[in-house]
């Protein structure tokens, strides 16, 4: 007889009759008094500048509660090993100042019903300066490819040595090594 | 402008006024609270939005409300038969069909559907009806295991 309750045993899913039934709730099943909708619009282009957002119009559309840019924000990026020499900290609540990928949020709008908001998106004007733009790693790792974030010095910000090609059989390891970058300074 | 729509849900009359461009899929989450029916894609892509219109695994998010007056529509609240669950919801319980759950009503009603039309379907079968219901916890192999399984099931005298 197994010392253990649980493990190596078959437990039943405490939420599984919840999900069969379509009883259990996700957090879009909820409603609430007064809720809004909310919609993002997002940038058309990979890499512009954004020369100017006008909201008026969006804000007086009957129904609309609310219209945010990235000017309504802290401004403050986030993103994975913050505080690291390999901070990836460059993403923003709202793009600011300029977009750094096709579908990257701009503004966000609260409305009284989905339609609303959509109607709302239509009605944001945004004057975009187009800067070139990269479509892949190797495209991007060029000496002279534009930069995405004007944090780092290039695109490359961090480097590892990886392993390629085949084993010997009855060898330990790999044979061959590329050493794909490192990551420079600013 | 909204008009009234009668529709009939898991044997149930309803009464709602709705916008003539309201989709099945928002009337059933939003007028009647039957929040079972999950929004994927709303575009007719993920198949998370799939009930039954007289039988036939129909995507709600694609679907006209006035499209299913006079029809049966019959969503995941309505699969089970009263407290008894329906064979498809056992066998997708003990096969750990179920990971995060949301695919799972689209996947028991597309599979509802095929078994009401072939009781008892092989793997590829299964597969087949299936290809259009996306599992983005990817567990596509325990969900066909269950449906096949449901299927040796009702074979079972009962």
């Amino acid at each position: 007889m197994s010392r253990f309750r649980v493990v190596g045993k078959s437990v039943p899913k405490i939420d599984g009759l919840g999900l069969v039934t379509g009883e259990g709730k996700f957090a879009a099943d909820y409603s609430l008094p007064g809720m809004l909708w909310g919609k993002i619009l997002r940038s058309p282009v990979p890499h512009a500048r954004i020369v100017s957002i006008n909201t008026s119009k969006a804000a007086q559309l009957p129904g609309v509660r609310a219209v945010v840019t990235g000017q309504d924000t802290l401004k403050r990026p986030y993103g994975q090993f913050e505080g690291t020499a390999w901070s990836g900290a460059d993403m923003y609540a709202l793009a600011v100042d300029k977009v750094r990928f096709v579908g990257e949020e701009v503004a966000a709008v609260a409305a009284v019903d989905e339609l609303t908001a959509e109607k709302a998106l239509d009605l944001i004007e945004v004057e975009y300066e187009e800067l070139p733009f990269v479509l892949g790693i190797e495209e991007a790792m060029r000496d002279a490819a534009p930069l995405v974030t004007r944090r780092l010095a290039a695109t490359l910000c961090t480097g590892s040595t990886t392993p390629t090609g085949t084993s010997t059989p009855g060898s330990h390891g790999p044979t061959t090594f590329v050493r794909t970058g490192s990551p420079p300074s600013r | 402008m909204k008009r009234g729509f009668r529709l009939t849900v898991n044997g149930e009359p309803y009464e709602v006024l709705a916008a003539p461009h309201a989709t099945l899929l928002e009337v059933l989450r939003e007028d009647l609270g039957l929040t079972g029916t999950k929004e994927g894609c709303d575009e007719g892509t993920c198949g998370a939005c799939t009930v039954l219109v007289d039988r036939d695994p129909w995507l709600a998010c694609l679907t006209l409300v006035g499209e299913v007056q006079g029809k049966e529509v019959r969503t995941v609240e309505g699969l089970a038969g009263g407290r008894a669950l329906h064979p498809l919801q056992e066998s997708f319980l003990e096969h750990g069909a179920v990971q995060c759950g949301f695919c799972t009503p689209g996947m028991l009603m597309t599979a509802a559907a095929l078994l009401a039309e072939r009781p008892h379907p092989s793997e590829e079968e299964v597969r087949e009806a299936l290809e259009g219901n996306f599992c983005r916890c990817t567990g596509y192999v325990k969900i066909v295991d269950a449906v096949v399984a449901a299927g040796g099931r009702q074979n079972e005298p009962v």
